[in-house]
């Protein structure tokens, strides 16, 4: 696995942004709620992006958004930033609330079908204050181009469908272990194309 | 990346679904089994966060402008939220010690968290009816579903150490109630045994069950939730031995009956089957 630390300038800018969010998630930890809101200002884009792709409802995601920032001012003690970044860390506690919105609510059905095809096409316009540069989102949806069509699909469908891989199989028609292997290499590709340092 | 494969073979589960676990993309319990995993293989975890860290990037790589009142929103709920102040003792397993997993704590310290910014949001989204028997009527729904739902999150801290007491059973329910407006509720189970339930106002709960049968071959208990005539919303399943079970949720909806089914092993994502007790408050 590889552990190279990123491509060009812009990845230690994002480690220095990441650090400066430490701190503030640290203050927020103590209660300071004046950290917490410039946290938000910092990270909210981004939970809140994630979530309307997933749950593909502006109020729905507003209130998954609302969810996974409470966790994360509840849990703001636990973060451990040897694990990975602090946006990568708020958006997994984001990602599962929307998940399990969805899950528990069983319209998965409705909105699969429009959430592989539609994942990198749409929701790009109204982006003010991004948390990731464009540019790096570009080479994310890049870095996706590189992976076949079963990667592709078994990635999306999973990550923005909110599917589970049994689900994904279903979908597909294609066998438990094939999806899960997909899974896999589509993810090593990935890391690999992105450069990302663990 | 690494070295060490001698533990290949005990780790094929963790190994072969960890790409599917970092996309959220596993059912309850194999994200389970992998967390706990996770939390005694240190070459597994190392993978983990390599994966998790390629996951933040297609997170972040999706940004939109939130709504106006978000900001205001979200900032009042967390003005009335109290914090887990201690650090995760809880092993791997527990939630947020790293990625994917929300904030429950699966200690039992926590008695005296507030939780209002969740509970505010439940107010604000629950149809407050003490349904009367008719539990399952609304379970086509899923439009009224997702309206009202709100995850529940459940651990089951006692469970993997292997035995629940009746002290523990005690303990755990003491806390709860030593929280302001905290309730107590019991009922016996059709078939055996009987449930206790101590919930707080901040959607902090404790159900315990004694004197439970097994569910039999291939069947789990599953607990739900339910509002109104909302779809019942799947609360985790329920992990016997002995007769003894003891769960702690969060997040449990003020006006949330709880309860219990029979289901097909590893539960269903609707009850399948008339509930064996319910418990909600007067």
């Amino acid at each position: 696995m590889t552990s190279t630390a990123g491509t060009g300038p812009g990845r230690s800018a994002a480690r220095e942004r990441d650090a400066h969010l430490v701190g503030l998630l640290r203050r927020s930890a103590t209660g300071d709620q004046e950290a917490f809101a410039a946290f938000y200002d910092a990270v909210a884009p981004s939970a809140y992006g994630l979530a309307r792709k997933i749950v593909r409802d502006a109020d729905l995601a507003a209130d998954v958004t609302q969810e996974a920032l409470v966790d994360v001012w509840r849990s703001a003690e636990r973060f451990d930033p040897d694990r990975g970044s602090v946006v990568g860390w708020v958006c997994s506690i984001t990602h599962r609330r929307a998940v399990d919105l969805i899950r528990s609510t069983q319209s998965g059905r409705d909105r699969e079908e429009r959430a592989g095809v539609a994942a990198f096409e749409r929701d790009r316009d109204d982006v003010t204050e991004a948390v990731e540069s464009a540019e790096d989102r570009g080479r994310v949806t890049e870095c996706l181009g590189t992976l076949t069509g079963l990667e592709y699909e078994a990635v999306t469908q999973a990550y923005y469908g909110g599917l589970t891989y049994r689900q994904v199989a279903e979908r597909l028609g294609a066998k438990l272990a094939t999806v899960k292997s997909r899974m896999r290499s589509a993810l090593q590709r990935l890391q690999d194309c992105l450069g990302v340092g663990a | 990346m690494t070295n060490g494969n001698e533990n290949e073979n005990e780790n094929v589960i963790g190994a072969e679904l960890l790409a599917a676990w970092a996309l959220d993309a596993v059912d309850e319990d194999e994200r389970r089994a992998i967390e706990q995993q996770l939390g005694s293989d240190p070459e597994l975890r190392a993978r983990a966060d390599a994966l998790n860290s390629t996951v933040a990037r297609l997170a972040v790589s999706t940004p939109a402008e939130p709504p106006a009142g978000l900001r205001d929103r979200v900032l009042s709920a967390v003005a009335g939220t109290g914090q887990d102040a201690r650090p995760a003792a809880d092993g791997d397993a527990s939630p947020a010690a790293g990625h994917g997993t929300t904030g429950s704590s699966a200690d039992g310290s926590s008695a005296g968290t507030e939780r209002a910014g969740v509970a505010d949001l439940d107010d604000h989204r629950a149809r407050r009816r003490p349904a009367a028997r008719r539990w399952w009527v609304g379970a086509v729904s899923a439009a009224a579903a997702a309206a009202v739902a709100v995850a529940v999150v459940v651990s089951q801290p006692w469970a993997p150490t292997g035995g629940v007491t009746e002290g523990d059973q005690l303990t755990a329910i003491e806390q709860i109630l030593q929280v302001e407006g905290a309730e107590r509720l019991e009922s016996p189970v059709t078939g055996g045994g009987e449930v206790e339930v101590a919930r707080a106002p901040t959607g902090e709960t404790v159900l315990a069950a004694r004197g439970l049968p097994a569910p039999g071959e291939g069947r789990d208990y599953q607990m739900w939730t339910i509002q109104g005539e909302a779809a019942p919303q799947p609360a985790g399943l329920l992990e016997v031995q002995d007769g003894l079970a003891l769960v702690r949720m969060q997040d449990v909806p003020a006006d949330a009956a709880l309860a219990v089914t029979v289901e097909p092993a590893g539960g269903s994502e609707a009850p399948t089957t008339d509930p064996i007790v319910v418990l909600a408050s007067s």
